[in-house]
């Protein structure tokens, strides 16, 4: 006789055997187990009676007739035009959170675009500075470093060249085209020909701080160290606010618009947020009768 | 009429078909609702709400088997009542008795008048007991061995109206037997003998 302790698995197995679950082949192997094992068969007896003992139960006996009457559907059909509004302003409620979300996510667009944006990228967004402006501006105590170019190819090595305050002066060697610039300027050569992805041939253009432009009649090599930066410059075209000289008369076609943050529309992410809330509000007040209903 | 038919008759806004389907069922769901409830009062209005609730939401019945789609609301009725009584708990009032002005321990309105004095005190005791254990035990199990053991739900209606597998009915159920059994094990002394499993047979 075994006494091996009952597992779950066994009780299991017992509860549905005697509920008639188990299929021919494990009511068999059940049954053989039963009459080997005294104590599975003792436990299956107490279920047995446990699950016997409850069916003896008389169910409840209710006076209480729950037939729905045709007043009580209609009470409960007054209170639909509620329901009725309760998914038009929940659907109403999410549209107007997501154009909020959406206005506010639209603030840091641009900033983040900014970011993550090169210095050309960014001299393309920069204002442009015409020549009339740069004249008055060099009156400033800090001159504005104004150069203009014509053809980047034009310019010749090593052209160093000098331009008084309010005056421009044309770079050695270039021609006509050449560098212009109204502050001292090098081009470190033989410039530094750097091709980019696109097989566009670009040099590097170094400007000296506007402080040290007093000693600019120095020769290159001390301008060179005086260098406020230098970078690459692929093709002509306008960088850091400048432009080419032969754009600069000419009024462009395609001006790059200046991107517009929502920034500029406060009232736009605070009227969203407000009508979020009252729609909210009113949404929640309604699924509160429609419920207590 | 074909309990399907009345059910698309009810869907299509008769109510007649629908007063129907309340007739065949609503003992079973006030039982259920006592079951859980344990107040005949409690159970009537968990009842009432969850008929209601069936016919407002007819459209998303999806087929398949009523019974279990009515018990599953009738026993969300349930524990949305257990949860607001939970919330604002009421001390229930006895009625008083007509000659003593005291209150009645055992309200007449519940007793059946059609059986003797002694079967309707066994079958207090009985009450008793097994509805004490079933308090005792977690929810989960308790549904299932009250819609099994008590309604005579077959496993695959247990699951649909629990909205599990039938291996979680088997297992929950096999649980809450073991501990239906280790409870009323402290009953079985006080238990008149015609509840033993001697009488099984004899019945």
């Amino acid at each position: 006789m075994k006494t091996k302790p009952i597992t779950f698995r066994q009780m299991k197995i017992l509860s549905c055997y005697l509920d008639g679950q188990l299929n021919l082949r494990q009511a068999a192997k059940l049954e053989k187990r039963l009459a080997q094992d005294s104590t599975l068969r003792e436990k299956m007896l107490q279920m047995r009676q446990m699950r016997h003992l409850v069916c003896q139960l008389k169910p409840k006996v209710t006076q209480r007739n729950f037939m729905l009457k045709p007043e009580m559907v209609a009470a409960f059909r007054k209170l639909s035009p509620a329901s009725r509004w309760l998914p038009a302003l929940s659907y109403s409620t999410l549209a107007v959170a997501v154009m909020m979300v959406g206005a506010i996510v639209g603030q840091f667009i641009p900033m983040a675009k900014m970011a993550s944006e090169t210095p050309v990228e960014m001299a393309v967004r920069a204002p442009i500075m015409e020549l009339e402006d740069a004249a008055v501006s060099s009156e400033a105590e800090f001159p504005l470093q104004l150069i203009s170019w014509g053809n980047a190819t034009a310019t010749t090595y090593d052209a160093y060249t000098r331009g008084g305050v309010g005056g421009l002066g044309e770079g050695k060697g270039g021609g006509g085209a050449g560098l212009t610039t109204n502050a001292d300027i090098a081009l470190i050569g033989p410039p530094a020909q750097v091709t980019n992805s696109s097989g566009v041939t670009g040099f590097t253009l170094i400007i000296p701080r506007a402080d040290t432009a007093a000693e600019s009649k120095q020769p290159p090599d001390a301008i060179r160290s005086a260098q406020l930066g230098s970078f690459t410059v692929f093709d002509s075209g306008p960088i850091l606010g400048l432009r080419i000289s032969n754009e600069a008369e000419v009024p462009r076609a395609e001006e790059p618009v200046p991107m517009k943050s929502t920034q500029q529309f406060p009232w736009l992410v605070v009227g969203l947020g407000g009508l979020t809330l009252l729609l909210g509000g009113a949404t929640f007040i309604l699924w509160l009768k429609t419920r207590s209903a | 009429m074909d309990e399907q038919v009345l059910v698309q008759e009810a869907v299509s806004g008769n109510l007649d078909a629908f007063n129907r389907l309340v007739l065949e069922y609503q003992s079973l769901a006030f039982n259920v609702a006592y079951r859980i409830l344990y107040d005949a009062e409690l159970a009537e209005d968990a009842t009432q709400t969850a008929f209601i609730s069936a016919y407002k939401n007819l459209l998303k019945f999806r087929g398949g088997s009523f019974k279990a789609w009515l018990i599953r609301i009738v026993t969300n009725a349930c524990y949305d009542e257990l949860r607001r009584k939970k919330r604002q708990p009421t001390t229930p009032l006895e009625p008083l008795s007509d000659e003593t002005d005291e209150e009645m321990e055992s309200p007449s309105w519940l007793a059946d008048d059609s059986r003797s004095p002694e079967e309707i005190t066994e079958q207090a005791e009985l009450e008793y007991a097994v509805q004490h254990c079933l308090e005792n035990l977690p929810e989960d199990y308790k549904l299932i061995v009250m819609l099994v053991d008590i309604q005579g739900f077959d496993y695959s209606e247990a699951s649909k109206v629990v909205q599990r597998p039938l291996g979680t009915v088997k297992s929950r159920l096999a649980r809450g037997r073991m501990k239906m059994q280790d409870c009323l094990q402290g009953f079985w002394e006080l238990l008149p003998a015609i509840f033993s499993l001697k009488d099984e047979g004899n019945q």
